[in-house]
C-alpha cells in the first residue's frame, strides 16, 4: 500500500463515524442499569505490512469477573431456597402458636373439663362442658389439618407455575445464545445480547440451582445438576411437572429422549427447591405429627373410656373416633357416634352400679394428661409431643429464616464485589471522557503541526 | 476496590431494609409484651412454654376444685354439727325418760318427740348437697339410709386427684358416723328407746342411755374425719396454686419482654432507621454529572 | 547520509513510535525537535535529495499515523466526525469547551 494510501485510510479498523455513541457515554449512562456490564474500549496493534503497525479500536468488551457471576448465581439461588422455604413453613407459626381456640388451647381445655368431672361426675352441667371441650378439640384437630393441607396445595399450585416460569426462561436462554453467536460470527459486537442473557440466568439462577459453561462460540450451557436444560448449541430441554403416583405430589421432570424423567431431587436450590424442601421436609413432618398425635389421643382415650360406664350404666363406648391408622386421623378426629351429643354417656364410672357418682374412670381419664406411655411409640404424654411437635416446627422455621438471612448477606457481598468489577462509576466515565477529548484536541495540535512540517521538510531538499 | 454507583445504591437500600424490619420486630414485641408470639421466635422456649402453660391450666382447675371440694366439706360438717343437736336432744329425752317419777303419759309425750327427731334424723343421714346424697359414698343418686335405718349407699368414697398419683377423698364415711363396722346405729336406739317410752319401761329405757356415749364419739369421729378432710383440700389447693403460679412465672420468663428491655429496644431501633433514612436521603451521592449539569 | 540526515531519521522514527503507542506528549515534544532541526539545516544548507526523498515518505507516513489518532480520539471523546462545509471545505470537528469539572 502506497504512503498517500495509508494517509487516506483514515477510519481503519475503527469504524469510526458509524461508531454512535461512544463506549464511555453509554457507561455513563446505564450506570444505575440492573445487570449492566461496564464497558472498556479494546485497543488493538494494527499490522501494516511495510510500515509496522498503527492503532486501532477493536469495540468495546464487558468488564466481568466470571468466577464472581458463577458464584454470584450459586449465592442467588441459595438466597431463594432459604426465603421460599421460609415462607412456605409460615403456616407451622401460625398454627402452632398459643392462641385462643387454637390446639394448644384445645387440648388445655379439655384436659381441664376432665378435672371437673372428676370432681362432680353426676352434674349435667359439668358433663355437658367436657363434651362441648370434646367438640373443640375435634374442631381444632381438623382446622390444623385444614391449614396444613392448604399450605400443601398452595406450594403444588407455586410449583406448576415456577415450572412454566423457567421454561420461558430456558427457551429465551437458548434464543439468546444462538443470536450472540450469529451476531458474533459476523464480527459484530453482542454485548447488550450477552447482558441481556446475563440476567435471564441470573433470574433462572433465583429458581433453580443451576451452573452454566460458556463455549467457544458465544454459546451457553446451563445445567442442573450434571443435567443440561439449555445446550451450547440451543438445544433446550422441556420441563413439566407429574403427579407422584405413590404420594400424588408433584415431581419435576424433563423430557429426555422420549421419556419422562424424575428430577426432583436435582433440584435442592432456589425457589423452586425452597418450595419442595417445604411440602417435603418441614410440612410433611408436621402433618405426620399432627396425625400421630390425633391418632394416639384417640386411642388413649377410647381405651379408658370404653372400659367405664355411662351414667345410663352402658359401658363400652368410644369417646373419639378416627382413622384405622395415623395417616389422616387429624382430620379425622371427631367425637364418637358413641357419645353422640348425649352427655350422660359419658363414662365417669368404673362401676355400671355406681354409675351415678362414680367418678373412677373420670379420674383415669383425667390421669391420661400425664400419662408419659401413651405417645410417641410409649415415651411421652400427648402434652409433651404437642410441645416436641412446636418445638420440631419452630426450629424448621427458624432454620429456614436463618438460612435466607445468611445466604442474602452472602449474595449482597458477592453482589457488591461484582458490582465493584463491572458496575459502572459516572464519576470514572467522566474522567475517562474528558481525557479523551484532550487527547483529540492535542492530538489536532500535533497532526496540524506535523503537516506543517511536512511542508517545510520537503522546502530542505538541496 | 472500586466503589461503583450500583454498589453504594445497594448498599444504602440493603440497610435501609434491615433497619426498618429490626425497628417493626421491636415495635410488635413492645406492643404485645412478647418476645415469644410464635414458635419460630424462640423454638425452644415455644415448646417449654407450651408444657408450662399446660400445667399452669391444669394446676388451676385443681385449685378451683379443691376450693369447692372444701366448701361441699364445710356443708358436711354443717350437717354433722345439726345431728350431733339432734343426737344431743335425743340423749335428754332418754335422761327424762329414765325418770322413776314420770307418769306414763309424759313417756308418751317423750316417744313422739323421739319419733319426730328420727324423721329429722333420717332426713340429716340422707341431707343432699348440689342434689348428690352426701352420706351415701358413691352411690349419690339414692338415699344412704332407708327408712329403717339400714345403710343403703356405697362404701366406697369419691376421692378426686390433686396432684400426679396423688388422692383425697371428697367425702366422709357416712355409714360409720351412723354405727357400721360394730358401732351404734342411733336409728336402731331411737327405735328401741320410743318403743321402751311408749311401754312406759324405765329400765328399758335407762340401757339405752349407754349407747349414746358411742354414738356421739361416732359424729365426733365424723367431725374429726370432715375437718381432716378439708385440711386436705385447703393444702391441695395451696399447693396447686403454688404450682400454677410458678408455671405462670416460667411461662412469662419465656415468653414475655421486659417492658424496660421491649422500649429501650425499639428506641434504638427507630433511631438506626431515621439513619438508614437520613442517608438514603442524600442519595445518589455527589458526582460529577450532577454537579456539571449533565 | 550526513549527520542531519541521521538525526531527522532518528526524530522521525522517534516520532512514528510515539504514534504508535500514542504519545500525545512526546509528539509535541517531537515537533519542536523537528523545528529546531529544520532551523540547523537551514543553516548548514539543506538536506541532500536522495537521503529527501526517503525522509519525506517517512514524514508523510508519520502523519498520516497522527491523523488516524486524531480520528481515534474524536470517537472516543464521542464528538461528530470531521465533514465537508458549504464552502466545500473539510471540516475538522471543534474541541468542545470541558464542560464538566473534575474531582
Amino acid at each position: 500500500m502506497s504512503l498517500f494510501g495509508v494517509l487516506n485510510s483514515a477510519s481503519t479498523g475503527l469504524h469510526a463515524q458509524g461508531f454512535g455513541m461512544s463506549v464511555t457515554s453509554q457507561n455513563a449512562q446505564n450506570a444505575t442499569t440492573e445487570g449492566y456490564t461496564r464497558r472498556d474500549v479494546r485497543l488493538a496493534p494494527l499490522a501494516y505490512s511495510n510500515m509496522g503497525g498503527g492503532v486501532e479500536v477493536r469495540g468495546s468488551r464487558r468488564i466481568m469477573d466470571s468466577f464472581l457471576e458463577r458464584r454470584l448465581i450459586g449465592a442467588t439461588a441459595a438466597e431463594s431456597e432459604g426465603t421460599a422455604r421460609q415462607e412456605a413453613l409460615g403456616v407451622l407459626d401460625r398454627v402452632l402458636a398459643e392462641m385462643p381456640g387454637g390446639l394448644n388451647a384445645s387440648l388445655d381445655d379439655f384436659e381441664a373439663a376432665l378435672i371437673s368431672l372428676t370432681d362432680r361426675p353426676a352434674s349435667a352441667e359439668v358433663r355437658l362442658g367436657v363434651l362441648a371441650a370434646a367438640e373443640r378439640l375435634s374442631t381444632s384437630f381438623a382446622q390444623t389439618a385444614r391449614e396444613l393441607q392448604f399450605a400443601h396445595d398452595d406450594i403444588e399450585g407455586n410449583v406448576a407455575v415456577e415450572i412454566e416460569s423457567i421454561a420461558h426462561d430456558l427457551e429465551a436462554i437458548g434464543d439468546l445464545g444462538t443470536r450472540i453467536q450469529q451476531a458474533e460470527i459476523h464480527g459484530n459486537e453482542a454485548s447488550d445480547l450477552r447482558d441481556q442473557r446475563t440476567q435471564l440466568v441470573r433470574e433462572l439462577s433465583e429458581k433453580l440451582p443451576i451452573n452454566t459453561v460458556e463455549s467457544d462460540n458465544g454459546g451457553l450451557n446451563v445445567l442442573l445438576g450434571g443435567l443440561s436444560l439449555v445446550s451450547a448449541d440451543g438445544q433446550v430441554a422441556k420441563l413439566s411437572t407429574r403427579p407422584d403416583p405413590a404420594t400424588g405430589d408433584l415431581q419435576i421432570v424433563r423430557q429426555n429422549a422420549g421419556l419422562d424423567e424424575d428430577i426432583t431431587a436435582h433440584v435442592d436450590g432456589g425457589r423452586l427447591g425452597g418450595l419442595l424442601a417445604a411440602r417435603d421436609g418441614a410440612l410433611a413432618d408436621a402433618n405426620a405429627a399432627l396425625d400421630q398425635l390425633a391418632f394416639d389421643m384417640a386411642a388413649a382415650y377410647n381405651t379408658v373410656h370404653s372400659a367405664g360406664f355411662g351414667s345410663d350404666g352402658v359401658g363400652g363406648r368410644d369417646l373419639f373416633s378416627t382413622t384405622a391408622t395415623a395417616t389422616g386421623a387429624a382430620a379425622a378426629f371427631v367425637v364418637s357416634t358413641d357419645v353422640g351429643g348425649d352427655p350422660d354417656r359419658l363414662a365417669a364410672a368404673t362401676d355400671a352400679a355406681l354409675a351415678a357418682g362414680d367418678n373412677r374412670n373420670a379420674l383415669a381419664l383425667a390421669a391420661l394428661a400425664d400419662d408419659k406411655t401413651v405417645a410417641l411409640g410409649g415415651t411421652e404424654s400427648l402434652q409433651g409431643a404437642l410441645s416436641r411437635m412446636i418445638g420440631d416446627a419452630g426450629q424448621s422455621v427458624r432454620v429456614a429464616e436463618l438460612d435466607a438471612a445468611f445466604a442474602a448477606d452472602f449474595a449482597d457481598q458477592l453482589q457488591a464485589m461484582r458490582d465493584s468489577v463491572s458496575g459502572v462509576s459516572v464519576d470514572e466515565e467522566m474522567i475517562s471522557l474528558s481525557k479523551f477529548q484532550r487527547g483529540y484536541s492535542a492530538s489536532l495540535r500535533v497532526v496540524q503541526t506535523a503537516d506543517q512540517m511536512l511542508q517545510e521538510l520537503i522546502n530542505l531538499k538541496r | 476496590m472500586r466503589v461503583s454507583d450500583s454498589m453504594i445504591t445497594g448498599l444504602v437500600t440493603r440497610g435501609v431494609n434491615m433497619a426498618a424490619e429490626d425497628q417493626y420486630e421491636a415495635q410488635t414485641v413492645a406492643t404485645t409484651g412478647l418476645k415469644v408470639q410464635k414458635p419460630s421466635d424462640d423454638p425452644i422456649a415455644a415448646g417449654r412454654a407450651r408444657a408450662t402453660t399446660s400445667v399452669e391450666r391444669r394446676n388451676a382447675t385443681v385449685a378451683t376444685m379443691a376450693g369447692t371440694a372444701e366448701g361441699r366439706l364445710q356443708e358436711v360438717d354443717s350437717t354433722l354439727l345439726q345431728i350431733g343437736e339432734v343426737v344431743s336432744r335425743v340423749r335428754e329425752l332418754a335422761v327424762l325418760g329414765s325418770n322413776d317419777h314420770l307418769a306414763a303419759s309424759d313417756r308418751v309425750a317423750l316417744a313422739e318427740e323421739v319419733s319426730q327427731l328420727r324423721s329429722v334424723l333420717l332426713s340429716q343421714a340422707n341431707a343432699k348437697i348440689e342434689g348428690e346424697y352426701i352420706f351415701a359414698g358413691l352411690a349419690v343418686d339414692q338415699p344412704a339410709f332407708d327408712s329403717s335405718g339400714n345403710f343403703i349407699g356405697s362404701s366406697v368414697l369419691r376421692d378426686i386427684e390433686v396432684g400426679p398419683g396423688l388422692r383425697m377423698p371428697t367425702q366422709i364415711d357416712g355409714a360409720s358416723v351412723f354405727g357400721a363396722g360394730g358401732g351404734v346405729n342411733p336409728f336402731t336406739t331411737l327405735d328401741t328407746l320410743e318403743a321402751a317410752l311408749r311401754a312406759n319401761d324405765g329400765d328399758a329405757v335407762s340401757t339405752t342411755l349407754d349407747d349414746f356415749d358411742v354414738i356421739e364419739s361416732q359424729v365426733s369421729r365424723g367431725h374429726a374425719e370432715t375437718g381432716a378432710a378439708q385440711q386436705g383440700m385447703r393444702q391441695a389447693r395451696a399447693a396447686a396454686e403454688r404450682i400454677r403460679d410458678d408455671a405462670s412465672r416460667r411461662r412469662a420468663e419465656l415468653t414475655e419482654a421486659s417492658p424496660v428491655d421491649a422500649f429501650a429496644e425499639l428506641m434504638r431501633a427507630q433511631g438506626a432507621l431515621r439513619e438508614a433514612l437520613a442517608i438514603a436521603a442524600r442519595m445518589p451521592p455527589p458526582s460529577l454529572v450532577t454537579q456539571g449539569g449533565g | 547520509m550526513t549527520d542531519l540526515a541521521r538525526d531527522l531519521a532518528d526524530l522521525l522514527a522517534r516520532e512514528r513510535a510515539s504514534a504508535l503507542r500514542a504519545d500525545l506528549d512526546d509528539l509535541e515534544q517531537v515537533q519542536a525537535d523537528k523545528r529546531a532541526l529544520f532551523d540547523r539545516a537551514e543553516r548548514e544548507g539543506g538536506i541532500e535529495s536522495a537521503a529527501m526523498q526517503r525522509l519525506s515518505e517517512i514524514a508523510r507516513a508519520n502523519v498520516g499515523l497522527i491523523r488516524q489518532l486524531v480520528t481515534l480520539h474524536r470517537a472516543l471523546a464521542g464528538l461528530p466526525p470531521s465533514g465537508y462545509g458549504q464552502d466545500g471545505r473539510q471540516q475538522i470537528g471543534a474541541t468542545p469547551a470541558l464542560s464538566r469539572r473534575i474531582g
